[in-house]
C-alpha cells in the first residue's frame, strides 16, 4: 500500500489534519488508528472549548481554532453541537482575582474580553451556586461546549467522501527508513509506503517516534471524569472552581451533568482505570459548589490522558535533527479537542506547501532546547 | 412469600406502595400501565420491567408522590407540568421529530443561526427532572470483608453459599432486590423430573440457608470494581443510599439472565413487558394481566412463561421468528398441547397495534388480539459487572445469548472472578445448583480449606452427569462454551434472526435514549460503523439511565443481523462503573 501523506493516529487531531489535507486538494491521504477512531483520548474528553489562555500564543491559536469550530456545522456533514455557553471561573483569592483582572486587559486587546463579576451578581445569575467565601468570578462568554464525537465523525466523513482513507484496527509498529528519510511505516497488517508521515498519536506518539530515535517531551497524566443522570438544564455555563483542585462541571445538550476534579494525580502510567478516591473528592466538591446536586445520581465514570509537555503547550511541526519527512502534532496538555480545528489546518499547510503559519512558529519541537518555552498556567483539570 | 404492601395517603386517597419497589409496579397495580415518557420521541413509555435495577424505581418520597399523581391523572409522568399552548406543542413535536440519528446531519438546523435557536429550545424542553432539594442527612459508609462475595441470591448463588459455608469458608451473599431467591421466586413451573416447582426449590434452599446462618444482605448492589476497592451500595429506598466497601478474595457472580424487550414494531406501547416481570405480576403480586396475551420466544423459558400465564387465566399464543420451538423438554411441550396454547412459528414481521396500549399484534401471517405482549426471546447476563471484570464475552447459539467465557468451575480470565448459574449458561435448576456446589469445592481448595484433593473433581463430574441427563442439549451447548474457553478462544456462533417490523422507526432498541432500529441501521449501513463503540457514540445507545442493561445485548444481536457477523464479533462496549446510578451524597461518604 502507498500514500502521499500518512497520519498515524485517528483521533480528532489526526482526522482534522486529514480533513484539512483533502480540503486543500490532497486526496491521497491515509489515517491509521490502532483501535476504533477516537478511542485514545478524543472520545474520553470533557468536550469543551475556550479562548482564554494565560499565554498570548495559546490565546491567539485558540481564537483561530474557535472560528473554525463555529464554522464546522456549516462545512461538515455533522453538526458538532457547538454551544457558546461561556466559562465561569469561581474565584476565592484576591491575588488570583487581580491576576484575572490584569490578564483581562490583554484579552480585550485580542477582542475576547471577559467579565469580572461580584459575588452578588454571580448569585443572581446562578442562584444554585454556593457563593460562600467567593470573592468574585471571571466569565468568558466566548467559550463553550461541543460534541467531540460528532466533530470527529464529521472530519472522518469529509475525508472518506473526498476519497481519502481511514483505516481502523491497524497498529503502527515502527517507522521505516530509507537513508535519512522516512519511507513508510510497518503496521500489524503489512507495511505502508508514504512520502510524508505525521505522528499524531497523543500519549502513544513516543512509542512510534522512538523507533527512529526521535522523542517528544510528553508525560501522560491520567484524569478521571464522570457523568450524572440527565437533569433539567440548570447549570447555565461551564463552571470551574479554582479553590477545589480545579473542579469543573457543566451540563451536556442532553442534560447530563459532566465534570471532573484533578484528584488523584496519576502520572506516567497508561492504564485506564477509576478510583473511589476520585468519586469521593468529586462528590464533595460538587455538593459544596452546587448544594442541589446532593441527590443527583452518578451514571458512569471513566478516565483518559492529558499529554502534558513541560510548558503545557502543544508541539507542531518537525525537528531538523529528525529523519526527513517526519512531522509531529501532539502534547496538547488537555487542549487537543479545542485546538484541533486550527492545528489540522496549519499542519496541512506545512505538509503540502512547506509553509509555517506565523501562529504555529512558536510551537516547534525544538523550543525546549532553545529555551523558548510557551508557559501556559491556565490549566483546567 | 408475598410482598408486604403499605398504604400511602395522598390528598385523602389511599394508594398501595412498597419500599424500594419499581415505580412501574405501583402504577401497574393501580391500573396505570405507562410509567415514563420517551426522551426524544415524547411517546409515553409503556414497556414494563419490574427489576430492582430499573432507573424508574422509587428513589425518594418525591418519586413516590409523583407516581401517585400519575395515578390520579392517568397521565405519563413529567416532573414539570407541560405547557399547553398549541404553538408550543407543535413546535416541540416538530423539533423532537428531528431527534433521531439524522439529527446531526439535518442541514436546516446545522447552520449557525438555526442551530442556536434549536439548541436553546431543546435545552428548554428536555423532559428531565430538576435537581431535588434535599435534607442534609448523614450517610454512613459500611465495610464488608469476606473470603468470598457472592453477587445474586438465586438458586446458584444460595447453593454455592450453603456448600461453601458447610466446607468452613467465609461467605456473604448480596442481593439487589429486597428478597432472597431472584427470578426463581416467581417461577411456578414444575422442574422436569421433580415434583417441585422452581419457586419451591428456591424457597427451600433459602430456608436452609437461613437456618444454616448464611449471611445474606438484601438491598445491596455490587456497584463496580475500582483500582482502590470494590464498591457496593446499600439501597435506601426512601432513605438515602449508603456506600459499602467490599473486600473479598473471590467474587462469585450468580447474577442470572436478564430478559430484554423483543424488537418488533411499537414495542414501547403500554402492555408490552418482559417475561420475568409478567411472571412477577401474575405469580407474586397476583395481578391479572388481561384476557388475551402473546408470548414471543422460541426457548424453554418462553414456553414456561406461556404455560404459567395460561394457568393464571389468560388465553395465550406463543409466537416465534424461528421455524421451530427449540430445546424445549418434553414435559413442557406436552403441556403446550394439553393446555391448548397456540404456537405460531416462522414469523418474519411483527408489529403491535393500539392507540394508547396494546390491542393486537399483526404479523406477516395473521392478526392476534392481545391485551398484553410478553418478550421471552432475547436475554443477556449482567454484562455490566462481567464486562467490568474484563472477561471475554462469547455468543452461544443454543442458549441464544452472549455469555462470559469460563471453565467448568466457572473460572474466568480474571483469577478472582467466577460465574455460576444461568449467567454461566446452565438453564436447568438442579444442575445449576450442582455446578455451584462444585465451584464451592474448587474455591475451598484454592483457599486451602480442609477439602479432599479430588472432591471438587468428583462433584464436578456429578454436576456434569446431572446436566447431561436432565438437559442433554444444554450440556452440549455448555461444553462448547467451556471447550472454547479452555482453548483460549471466544465462542463465535451465529446469532438468531430478529423478527423485524417493516417500519424500523417504531422498533425501539434503547428505551432510555430512544434509539430505534432505524438509527442502528443507519449507523451500520450508511456510516459503516460496525464497532459497537462507534455505534454507541453515534446513536447514544447504552448511554442512558440504565447504562445498557435493557439494550446492549439487543443492540448487538441487531447489529449482528445487519452485518451478518456473529454477535461476539461485534463485542460489547467497554463497561464502566456504576452498575446502578448512585447519588452523590452516598459517594461523598466513601471513606478509604
Amino acid at each position: 500500500m502507498r500514500t502521499r501523506v500518512l497520519v498515524v493516529g485517528g483521533g480528532v487531531l489526526g482526522l482534522s489534519i486529514g480533513y484539512n489535507l483533502v480540503k486543500k486538494g490532497e486526496r491521497n491521504v491515509l489515517v491509521i488508528e490502532r483501535k476504533y477512531i477516537g478511542n485514545g483520548s478524543t472520545t474520553r474528553c470533557a468536550s469543551a472549548f475556550r479562548v482564554h489562555f494565560w499565554s498570548d500564543e495559546n490565546t491567539l491559536f485558540a481564537i483561530e481554532a474557535r472560528k473554525r469550530l463555529l464554522r464546522a456545522g456549516d462545512e461538515l456533514n455533522f453538526n458538532p453541537l457547538v454551544e457558546t455557553i461561556g466559562y465561569m471561573w469561581l474565584l476565592y483569592d484576591e491575588a488570583i482575582l487581580d491576576a484575572y483582572r490584569k490578564r483581562n486587559t490583554r484579552w480585550s486587546e485580542f477582542g475576547i474580553a471577559g467579565n469580572l463579576l461580584a459575588p452578588e451578581d454571580v448569585k443572581e445569575d446562578h442562584p444554585y451556586l454556593n457563593t460562600e467565601d467567593m470573592i468574585g468570578a471571571f466569565c468568558g462568554p466566548q467559550d463553550g461546549v461541543l460534541h467531540h464525537d460528532f466533530l470527529m465523525f464529521g472530519y472522518r466523513d469529509a475525508i472518506l467522501n473526498a476519497g481519502g482513507r481511514v483505516l481502523e484496527y491497524l497498529d503502527a509498529k515502527r517507522l521505516l527508513m530509507d537513508g535519512n528519510r522516512i519511507s513508510g511505516i510497518e503496521t500489524s497488517a503489512g507495511s505502508i509506503e508514504a512520502d510524508k508521515v505525521v505522528v499524531a498519536g497523543g500519549v502513544w506518539s513516543n512509542a512510534i517516534l522512538e523507533t527512529v530515535g526521535a522523542r517528544l517531551p510528553i508525560v501522560p497524566e491520567r484524569k478521571e471524569i464522570c457523568v450524572m443522570e440527565p437533569m433539567k438544564p440548570f447549570i447555565k455555563t461551564f463552571l470551574i472552581n479554582t479553590k477545589l483542585k480545579s473542579f469543573y462541571i457543566t451540563q451536556t445538550a442532553r442534560g447530563e451533568g459532566i465534570g471532573s476534579i484533578d484528584h488523584p494525580i496519576v502520572k506516567g502510567s497508561l492504564e485506564y482505570g477509576n478510583t473511589l478516591e476520585f468519586l469521593r473528592e468529586f462528590s464533595r466538591a460538587a455538593i459544596s459548589t452546587i448544594p442541589a446536586l446532593r441527590k443527583a445520581r452518578m451514571l458512569r465514570v471513566w478516565s483518559g490522558f492529558y499529554e502534558v509537555t513541560p510548558d503545557h503547550s502543544h508541539i507542531l511541526g518537525r525537528n531538523p535533527e529528525w529523519p526527513e519527512n517526519l512531522y509531529v502534532a501532539g502534547g496538547f496538555s488537555g487542549h487537543g479537542l479545542l485546538m484541533a480545528p486550527f492545528a489540522g489546518e496549519v499542519m496541512a499547510d506545512l505538509l503540502l506547501e512547506d509553509r509555517t503559519h506565523p501562529l504555529m512558529k512558536p510551537y516547534s519541537p525544538t523550543r525546549f532546547e532553545e529555551e523558548r518555552e510557551i508557559k501556559e498556567t491556565l490549566i483546567i483539570g | 412469600m408475598t410482598a408486604q404492601l403499605s398504604e400511602v395517603r395522598l390528598d385523602g386517597r389511599p394508594f398501595l406502595c412498597q419500599k424500594n419497589e419499581p415505580l412501574a409496579v405501583c402504577l401497574y397495580r393501580n391500573g396505570v400501565k405507562s410509567s415514563s415518557i420517551g426522551f426524544k420521541s415524547l411517546r409515553s413509555r409503556g414497556f414494563t420491567n419490574l427489576e430492582w435495577w430499573i432507573p424508574e424505581r422509587l428513589q425518594s418520597e418525591e418519586d413516590a408522590f409523583l407516581s401517585l399523581y400519575a395515578l390520579v391523572d392517568r397521565k405519563p409522568i413529567s416532573l414539570e407540568s407541560p405547557r399547553t399552548g398549541i404553538v408550543h406543542q407543535l413546535l416541540t413535536r416538530m423539533l423532537r421529530s428531528f431527534m433521531d440519528s439524522e439529527f446531526p446531519h439535518r442541514a436546516m438546523i446545522r447552520k449557525r443561526p438555526f442551530w442556536n435557536l434549536t439548541r436553546w429550545y431543546l435545552r428548554r424542553t428536555l423532559p428531565h427532572p430538576s435537581p431535588r432539594r434535599a435534607k442534609d442527612e448523614r450517610v454512613k459508609q459500611t465495610f464488608l470483608e469476606t473470603d468470598v462475595l457472592v453477587v445474586g441470591s438465586g438458586i446458584a448463588g444460595v447453593s454455592f453459599a450453603l456448600k461453601f459455608k458447610e466446607l468452613g469458608g467465609e461467605v456473604v451473599v448480596i442481593e439487589g432486590d429486597h428478597f432472597w431467591g431472584g427470578h426463581a421466586v416467581y417461577d411456578q413451573s414444575i422442574i422436569p423430573g421433580l415434583t417441585k416447582t422452581v419457586r419451591d426449590f428456591a424457597e427451600n434452599l433459602v430456608e436452609t440457608a437461613k437456618d444454616e446462618g448464611v449471611s445474606l444482605l438484601t438491598d445491596v448492589v455490587f456497584d463496580g470494581f475500582f483500582e482502590d476497592g470494590a464498591l457496593g451500595i446499600r439501597l435506601g429506598g426512601l432513605r438515602p443510599d449508603a456506600p459499602m466497601l467490599l473486600k473479598a478474595k473471590f467474587f462469585v457472580f450468580a447474577t442470572g439472565l436478564r430478559d430484554l424487550p423483543s424488537l418488533f414494531g411499537n414495542n414501547d406501547l403500554p402492555g408490552h413487558m418482559v417475561a420475568s416481570s409478567a411472571l412477577k405480576l401474575a405469580n407474586y403480586y397476583g395481578v391479572s394481566l388481561g384476557a388475551r396475551g402473546v408470548v414471543i420466544g422460541n426457548n424453554e423459558y418462553a414456553t414456561r412463561t406461556a404455560l404459567q400465564l395460561k394457568k393464571a387465566g389468560s388465553s395465550v399464543t406463543l409466537v416465534t421468528g424461528c421455524e421451530t420451538v427449540k430445546g424445549v423438554r418434553n414435559e413442557y411441550l406436552r403441556g403446550l398441547q394439553k393446555e391448548g396454547v397456540q404456537v405460531i412459528t416462522g414469523i418474519r414481521k411483527m408489529r403491535a397495534e393500539g392507540r394508547r396500549e396494546v390491542r393486537y399484534l399483526t404479523t406477516d401471517k395473521n392478526k392476534i388480539d392481545a391485551d398484553f405482549i410478553v418478550s421471552a426471546e432475547s436475554w443477556s447476563p449482567a454484562l455490566e459487572t462481567l464486562g467490568q471484570a474484563t472477561m471475554p464475552i462469547g455468543y452461544n447459539a443454543w442458549v441464544g445469548c452472549l455469555l462470559p467465557m469460563h471453565g467448568w468451575y466457572g473460572e474466568t480470565a480474571n483469577p478472582s472472578v467466577f460465574v455460576i448459574g444461568r449467567s454461566s449458561g446452565i438453564l436447568d435448576e438442579c444442575a445449576s445448583s450442582a455446578f455451584a456446589e462444585a465451584t464451592a469445592y474448587h474455591i475451598a481448595n484454592k483457599l486451602k480449606l480442609r477439602v479432599g484433593e479430588n472432591e471438587a473433581e468428583s462433584k464436578l463430574s456429578i454436576a456434569k452427569e446431572a446436566l447431561n441427563k436432565r438437559y442433554p442439549e444444554n450440556y452440549e451447548a455448555y461444553s462448547r462454551l467451556v471447550g472454547c474457553h479452555e482453548r483460549g478462544e471466544v465462542l463465535n456462533e451465529p446469532g438468531y434472526r430478529v423478527a423485524y417490523s417493516e417500519d424500523l422507526h417504531s422498533v425501539f432498541v434503547c428505551l432510555c435514549e430512544d434509539v430505534t432500529l432505524n438509527d442502528l441501521d443507519r449507523a451500520v449501513r450508511v456510516h459503516g460503523f460496525e464497532d459497537i463503540e462507534l455505534v454507541k457514540r453515534y446513536t447514544g445507545i447504552g448511554t442512558g439511565k440504565c447504562q445498557g442493561k435493557r439494550c446492549l445485548a439487543n443492540a448487538i444481536y441487531a447489529i449482528s443481523n445487519l452485518t451478518g457477523k456473529p454477535p461476539s464479533a461485534t463485542g460489547i462496549f467497554r463497561q464502566r462503573p456504576m452498575v446502578v446510578t448512585t447519588s452523590l451524597e452516598a459517594l461523598e461518604a466513601i471513606e478509604l
